[in-house]
């Protein structure tokens, strides 16, 4: 690979209309709404964030307990409580605007008509981007649901279409039959992007001490445990769309993030691993930089071509 | 350089800090007293605020209240519970940790007959209020409840132990309003297990005396965003939502709801 001026590389990336400095975005529901982890990071420094998930009206969230560790990860059981729409615009977004942060507003509803609403408010708002969450695992109504088959979701993403012309990002989970069905579907509705996987169903079991019985936390597992399975379904949806794809689940470091990037993703989400380390996303957009700089990568692309050129389809161990 | 800090106008960072231990031992029974050098935690920290500490591989952090403070170094009292407390113990004088904070909000400190109430391994912040209080020459009595005399150096006024190893044996309850009486207490803070400070708040709320609680909660992010650990607080007649890592994990008693 030639190198024109090595100590400049473009990390940058580009998803529809939403440009990214380089491909690293803080994923929803582990980086708050706005500024929260400037105290320990430099938020310029990477591609970008998503915001909570928002609904039209606030969420007051599931009971405690919300939280539990597992190996490797932990399951969260939060019930998308926010403070919904209204406030996110009057009491957010001015200050996403007057930090110049570049935010993605992820969106979930309980019937395809609150996406609807929520999504023309976006627009209305002259925001740039969202993501419609199609694969929270924790809430009872919507958005789970509405991701499963790909008719409704087909038609629900078409309707967030026609009302919000930015970048459009339809996030789905693992939690289904035919990722491949779904991923076109979201695709022929229009998407510009898809961004994978959300949390995996899950459960932690304590049982008793006298061994009568059990208790139980049920929730979506997230972190390094659901790596192998996000992988897996970016590598099968890519094979099928050709829109960019952004690619999270468990990611932890540099590796991590060729791997996605090797199997289809364009861009990255970080989640669980900030709270690991709080400045993560900041490390990694750094550590790639010098990873391509030292490699002789001049830009993403190049790096990204170079990753899925050989043996994309084989099967087999190192 | 403070001025600015004060009036926000430069970043104060929380870390990650890559800080020295600098000393690693049991103090009492299963509780370990860690030293840690950290100039900014130690200047920046308020008793009842806590560190997160990154314990092995572990995904989450692990949260422990400030325990006290020197002019470049703090302190901890933790407790071996599981995986990350007894990783804990294994570190030695001159080991790295990776530790964020000070997060979360910390007591009131206020000029008002104080009682400071710490149980078992809660005694962590009051230990801390303790110092602080006395170097503003603030008024406060302290009681310090155990299962078994604890030999940490601070002298508690009132030191109660269950197994009555110590001057006061038994339990809080049978000594509280005795001592609230003795020492004319207008305000009480107290970080233990939740039934204690639920009894020492509805208590001291019969007797019309504030309170402030420092809870514990589970925490995932540690740093307000994932609200893993949000639960419902009294503000007048609703019900509202706070965040034990972020809104407290101090809360004023009586805007508590008790589980
Ligand atoms: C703000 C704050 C301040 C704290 N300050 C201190 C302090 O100063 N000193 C101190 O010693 N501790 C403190 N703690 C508690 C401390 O954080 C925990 O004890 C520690 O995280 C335990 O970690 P571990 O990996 O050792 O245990 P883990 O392996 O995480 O679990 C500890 C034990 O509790 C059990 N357990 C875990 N989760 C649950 C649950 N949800 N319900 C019931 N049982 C459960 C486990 O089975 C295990 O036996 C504080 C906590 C908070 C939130
Ligand atoms: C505490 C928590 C809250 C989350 N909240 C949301 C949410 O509101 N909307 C959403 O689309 N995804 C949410 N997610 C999912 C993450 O954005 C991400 O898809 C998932 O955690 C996998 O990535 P990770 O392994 O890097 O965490 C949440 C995850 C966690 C751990
Ligand atoms: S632990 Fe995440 S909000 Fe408190």
């Amino acid at each position: 690979m030639a190198v024109e001026n090595p100590n400049t590389v473009d990390t940058s990336q580009k998803i529809g209309s939403l440009l990214l400095k380089n491909p690293i975005i803080t994923a929803s529901g582990t980086f708050g709404y706005t500024n929260e982890y400037e105290e320990f990071m430099e938020l310029k420094s990477i591609g970008g964030i998503v915001t909570k998930g928002i609904t039209l009206n606030p969420r007051q969230g599931n009971p405690q307990p919300r939280i539990k560790e597992v190996h490797g990860g932990l399951i969260n059981s939060i019930g998308l409580e926010n403070i919904g729409i209204q406030a996110f615009i009057e009491k957010k977004l001015p200050v996403l605007k007057e930090n110049n942060i570049n935010f993605i507003v992820n969106i979930a509803g309980e019937s395809p008509e609150e996406y609807k609403k929520i999504a023309s408010i976006c627009q209305e708002n002259e925001i740039n981007a969202i993501e419609m969450n199609l694969s929270c695992p924790n809430v009872d109504k919507g958005c789970l649901e509405f991701g499963k088959d790909e008719e409704s979701l087909y038609k629900l993403v078409l309707e967030v279409r026609k009302v919000f012309r930015g970048a459009l990002i339809v996030k789905l989970g693992s939690n289904v039959s035919y990722p491949e069905k779904i991923a076109i579907a979201v695709q022929n509705a229009g998407a510009d992007a898809i961004s994978a996987i959300n949390t995996v169903k899950a459960m932690h079991v304590n049982i008793n001490k006298n061994y009568k019985g059990f208790k139980f936390i049920k929730g979506g597992l997230s972190g390094q445990s659901i790596k192998p399975l996000a992988l897996n379904f970016i590598y099968e949806i890519k094979k099928h769309t050709n829109i960019p794809i952004i690619g999270m689940g468990g990611i932890s470091n540099l590796n991590d993030m060729l791997e996605f990037f090797a199997v289809g993703s364009d861009a990255i989400q970080i989640g669980t691993g900030t709270f690991t380390h709080p400045n993560l996303s900041e490390k990694l957009a750094f550590k790639l930089e010098n990873f391509m700089k030292v490699n002789g990568y001049n830009n993403l692309q190049a790096l990204i071509h170079s990753l899925r050129t050989e043996d994309m389809n084989k099967n087999g161990n190192d | 350089m403070q001025n600015l800090k004060d009036q926000n106008l430069i970043r104060v960072s929380k870390g990650p800090f890559f800080a020295k231990v600098l000393e690693n031992r049991e103090i009492s029974d299963n509780i370990y007293k860690l030293r840690i050098e950290s100039e900014e935690i130690a200047q920046n920290s308020l008793p009842g605020q806590f560190v997160s500490i990154k314990c092995a591989d572990l995904t989450l952090r692990r949260p422990f209240s400030v325990a006290g403070v020197r002019e470049n170094s703090f302190d901890l009292l933790y407790k071996v519970k599981g995986t990350g407390t007894e990783w804990l113990t294994n570190l030695k004088t001159g080991d790295i940790t990776d530790i964020i904070g000070p997060m979360g909000n910390g007591f009131s400190i206020e000029n008002k007959k104080s009682l400071l109430i710490g149980c078992g391994v809660g005694i962590a912040p009051i230990d801390f209020f303790m110092d602080v209080l006395s170097a503003k020459s603030l008024p406060y009595k302290s009681i310090g409840c155990f299962r078994s005399k604890y030999k940490n150096a601070k002298e508690y006024d009132y030191h109660i132990t269950e197994d009555g190893t110590s001057a006061l044996k038994g339990k809080l309850s049978d000594y509280l309003e005795q001592i609230i009486t003795e020492t004319a207490t207008e305000k009480i803070f107290i970080c233990g297990p939740n039934p204690a400070m639920q009894y020492v708040t509805e208590y001291a709320l019969s007797l019309n005396i504030e309170t402030e609680v420092a809870l514990e909660g589970d925490f995932a992010c540690g740093t307000g965003v994932c609200m893993g650990c949000a639960i419902k607080i009294k503000k007048g007649n609703a019900l509202e939502s706070a965040k034990i890592c972020k809104d407290g994990p101090v809360f004023k008693g009586e805007e508590v709801v008790w589980r």
